[in-house]
């Protein structure tokens, strides 16, 4: 084939050449030359390695925009440490059901289980419904004692084994504003820490100051929530509202030892500036909780302060209690496409007692992060935050919020 | 071995192009020849598909191409020949208001009352399906993103007018409204599920994807349909190098005027999707020769659109990776703000993030870089800018109504704001050369257009003249006195067959030349150098 080429262009050239009468004539010649030299399109060597390292289903699948198995990124529990697993999703035909399950693991040897129904689009789109099952096996999970004062280096580990059913139904009232039922069950298992660089939990701390450290209540719980949203893009908002209020009612069916009420509530304002290439965005956050008589909360059930999400400059799981408040603001600026900063500030604290309920005593961190994103959904965020006990710096594959 | 072969090769490369270049003349008798002459058959091409990603990592990484180049398809009076890149239209051939707005057509829309056989399915960022209607055309049907409507479909439609009726070769989009019960499924037809699977495309799949879609009062569903091009496809076009498998692709992409020159018009209507994704080639045949034709497609993201949402105040600003914007944003902590982050934009979800106030030609540029656009000079962007020029405000407005904006106040937006838009390419693309056109001799006299004036930008020149005899063979000039708009009398009798030059000056130091050939009939225009 080359022979023949390089004859075809010799011919070309040696042949006796008569001056190009017309331009037609001219370009013909070019045509005869491109003529002789015609050979079958074929992709680079670049584009056949990155054709296919990134194909457009594969690029999808990776953003999890198309049904079926996708790579999932994350331990699936907060302080797994880098972990992976698999993603499962299928819709059905009329995409009002999926089915969903995944599997992760983490080198530090935290596994996580899910499973579960969705029926996103009842009545016509006004219902929505779920069902979830849950594994977690976490076998370092840190604890530093109760309350807002405690202290860092009495930091410990505990297992937690953590088996859940839950369900939700719910019904749009508007386009923004929808209510819902929700309900389920829940049995936890504790035991000994496996972190040997803390002593495990039983070794420091009694049942007295921490609730349910050596018995394993099963819980049955029921409650409702209502949701009003209008964020645009809520997996990586930058204007809009979401306000939501949740109560959930645990009854300990096991032991009658610890049962309680719960409310939760989630306020996030996005104020946006510069056409949304800034971002003010606000959250206060409280989870107040109610014993029954007599009874106490189990310190797993106990909302905690500092992590990735609440009180970044702090470790995860610093401070438990009954109740806690966490108010964070961020200043979010997009400093390239598909890649903003973010400036913030976490306040929070934890209380015993409903009622002591104050913003005096917050503890504070602040810090800033870099997130990764695309219009939909955040891909990646490093958040380093900065507190009175030092530097956390958290790699997550979800939002703040 | 290699290396003698190598240099071979190169010795007889330039033996040839020498002895090439020694029969050269700069004029031939068909110059300026309006249309190439017609296609070669072409006999076996292949589907070539091009990777997203690949391309925006490979252009936005790569060399950019030499710029200082001219473009090499024009002919000898600066323009581009008709062919099947492009065809010269309302900027050459002034269209009729109803031409206009037609654009590449008005009677194969698809029938809105018969059914509809649904025969493919896309799923995706921006799901959509292909359907066939009663009279058995098939067209490519493009949804609004629930929450703007008129949005895409309004930029797919004005798109594909406004591009052809600059001369790019582009399909028949329509603006549509369907009721979901006219659709009937394909026999055969599937979609994708699950991991690399397919399944047969049922009705609820096709009424799930509907379901979001707002409905007018008769309970139809706007959308664009595309009518399928000609021909078989055979993968997009780049916008640099040649296809290998083409005998008429003979100019490399990055040296077409039609591919520099685009970005002028891109600019304009905000196309910041333009990249070799929305190209196509078909392999066509008419008239017994089978040949590739090279189109744009899918103008989703022009103007305020984004096909799946308004655009980002960023787009047409800068790339997708601009490292000093980028540094600055992050060593600032986000205190500087960019101009164009400031920008005003109308709320009104049918136009999306579409101005004129912030718009500066000059730093005008696509989601990533267009190699086509890197290699572009001044008169490539004038040349640009003439296909712009040519619409004035009525004929802009004559388009716009293809779009069948809902809202009275979202059709004049679109209007004035690509009024401003071509008014602010036109102050600053018009000073780069001296925008002269259409030159005759008249009478002995030399005669033409000023662009800038004819167009409502009127500039003080003060021109100079400088007239020469041209040898066509030895392409010198023998300069004659005279220095005004007269051709000079010792060139007034020259016989057929002879040419003349004239250099141009304005006070500003552009200047070009025009040449001219002595018929019997009177003297012929038949070159222009601009720069």
């Amino acid at each position: 084939m080359r022979l023949r080429t390089l004859l075809a262009f010799l011919a070309l050239f040696f042949s006796p050449q008569l001056p190009a009468q017309t331009r037609a004539s001219e370009i013909e010649t070019e045509r005869d030359r491109k003529s002789a030299q015609l050979t079958p399109e074929s992709p680079t060597r670049s584009e056949s390695l990155f054709g296919r390292l990134f194909q457009r289903e594969k690029v999808d699948r990776m953003l999890g925009r198309v049904e079926g198995m996708r790579l999932a990124f994350g331990g699936g529990f907060t302080g797994s440490g880098f972990g992976l697993g698999a993603d499962y999703e299928l819709y059905n035909r009329a995409r009002t059901m999926s089915f969903y399950g995944g599997v992760r693991g983490s080198i530090r040897k935290y596994y996580r289980f899910d499973a579960g129904l969705r029926f996103p689009y009842l009545l016509g789109g006004r219902g929505f419904a779920s069902l979830d099952l849950q594994r977690i096996y976490a076998p370092r999970v840190e604890y530093y004692g109760p309350g807002n004062d405690s202290r860092e280096e009495n930091r410990t580990s505990y297992l937690l084994e953590r088996n859940s059913i839950g369900g939700s139904l719910g019904v749009r009232l508007s386009r923004r504003l929808s209510i819902g039922l929700e309900g389920g069950g829940l049995g936890v298992n504790i035991g000994r820490g496996q972190n040997p660089d803390f002593p495990s939990i039983e070794q420091r701390f009694l049942p007295a100051v921490t609730p349910a450290v050596n018995e394993q209540p099963h819980h049955v719980l029921g409650g409702g929530f209502l949701h009003w949203d209008t964020r645009r893009n809520p997996g990586a908002p930058r204007t809009g509202q979401s306000f939501r209020a949740q109560y959930m009612q645990y009854h300990d069916v096991k032991l009658s030892r610890y049962s309680f009420r719960q409310f939760e509530l989630d306020l996030q304002q996005y104020i946006p500036l510069f056409n949304e290439r800034r971002v003010i965005a606000l959250r206060g956050y409280g989870m107040l909780a109610d014993p029954d008589h007599g009874n106490q909360i189990p310190f797993f059930l106990q909302p905690t302060f500092g992590g990735p999400r609440f009180g970044r400059g702090f470790h995860r799981f610093r401070y438990y209690d009954q109740n806690m408040l966490a108010l964070t603001a961020e200043y979010r600026w997009e400093v390239a496409s598909g890649l903003d900063m973010a400036l913030f500030w976490d306040g929070g604290r934890v209380f015993h007692l409903a009622k002591d309920i104050t913003l005096k005593n917050l503890q504070h961190s602040a810090g800033i992060g870099f997130r990764a994103h695309t219009r939909e959904q955040m891909l990646v965020r490093i958040d380093a935050g900065f507190s009175r006990e030092g530097v956390q710096v958290w790699l997550r594959f979800d939002n703040v919020f | 071995m290699a290396a003698f072969r190598q240099r071979f090769l190169a010795a007889v490369a330039l033996a040839g192009a020498l002895a090439h270049s020694a029969n050269a003349r700069k004029f031939y008798e068909d110059d300026p020849l309006e249309r190439t002459p017609p296609p070669r058959y072409v006999k076996d091409v292949r589907f070539r598909p091009l990777n997203e990603v690949v391309d925006a990592v490979e252009q936005t990484l790569g060399r950019s191409p030499d710029p200082f180049r001219k473009a090499r398809n024009v002919n000898t009076i600066d323009e581009v020949p008709d062919g099947e890149w492009f065809v010269n239209r309302h900027a050459v051939r002034r269209l009729t208001p109803r031409q206009l707005s037609a654009g590449a057509g008005l009677d194969a829309a698809p029938s809105e009352t018969g059914s509809w056989e649904v025969t493919g399915w896309k799923e995706g960022k921006t799901p959509g399906f292909q359907f066939r209607d009663e009279n058995g055309r098939t067209y490519y049907l493009k949804l609004d993103p629930p929450m703007y409507p008129e949005l895409a479909s309004s930029a797919e439609v004005l798109g594909s007018v406004f591009f052809h009726d600059m001369g790019y070769h582009v399909p028949q989009n329509y603006i549509v409204r369907f009721r979901p019960d006219q659709l009937q499924i394909g026999k055969g037809t599937t979609m994708p599920w699950g991991t690399g699977r397919t399944r047969p495309l049922t009705r609820v799949d096709v009424l799930t994807l509907l379901r979001n879609q707002p409905r007018d009062s008769q309970g139809r569903i706007r959308a664009a349909a595309s009518l399928r091009l000609d021909g078989t496809p055979k993968g997009p076009f780049r916008y640099h190098g040649t296809r290998q498998d083409d005998p008429n692709d003979i100019v490399a992409h990055e040296h077409r005027r039609e591919l520099r020159g685009l970005l002028i018009p891109a600019s304009w209507l905000n196309h910041t999707d333009v990249n070799a994704l929305n190209t196509l080639d078909m392999l066509v045949e008419e008239g017994g020769r089978r040949f590739l034709r090279h189109h744009l497609v899918d103008f989703g993201s022009i103007l305020g659109s984004d096909n799946v949402a308004p655009k980002t105040p960023r787009a047409g600003f800068e790339n997708l990776v601009e490292r000093r914007p980028t540094l600055i944003q992050i060593f600032s902590l986000g205190a500087v703000v960019p101009d164009w982050a400031r920008a005003k934009y109308p709320d009104m979800p049918s136009v999306g993030r579409f101005e004129a106030d912030f718009f500066e030609p000059e730093r005008w540029s696509p989601r990533y870089p267009v190699p086509a656009f890197a290699a572009g000079r001044a008169d490539d962007w004038y040349w640009g800018l003439k296909l712009v020029l040519a619409f004035t405000e009525q004929d802009i407005r004559e388009v716009v109504r293809r779009a069948e904006y809902t809202d009275p106040a979202a059709t004049e937006w679109v209007v004035q704001t690509l009024v401003k838009r071509r008014e602010k390419l036109a102050r600053h693309y018009l000073g780069q050369v001296l925008s002269l056109d259409e030159f005759a001799i008249s009478e002995n006299r030399l005669s033409f257009r000023d662009t800038a004036a004819h167009n409502g930008f009127p500039r003080e020149r003060a021109l100079s003249y400088q007239w020469s005899r041209f040898d066509n063979d030895s392409e010198r000039h023998t300069r004659v006195p005279g220095n005004g708009p007269d051709v000079p009398s010792a060139l007034r009798d020259l016989p057929t067959g002879s040419y003349v030059s004239v250099l141009v000056k304005d006070g500003g130091g552009k200047e070009l030349t025009a040449y001219f050939r002595r018929r019997a009939d009177g003297w012929q225009w038949v070159g222009l150098e601009r720069l």
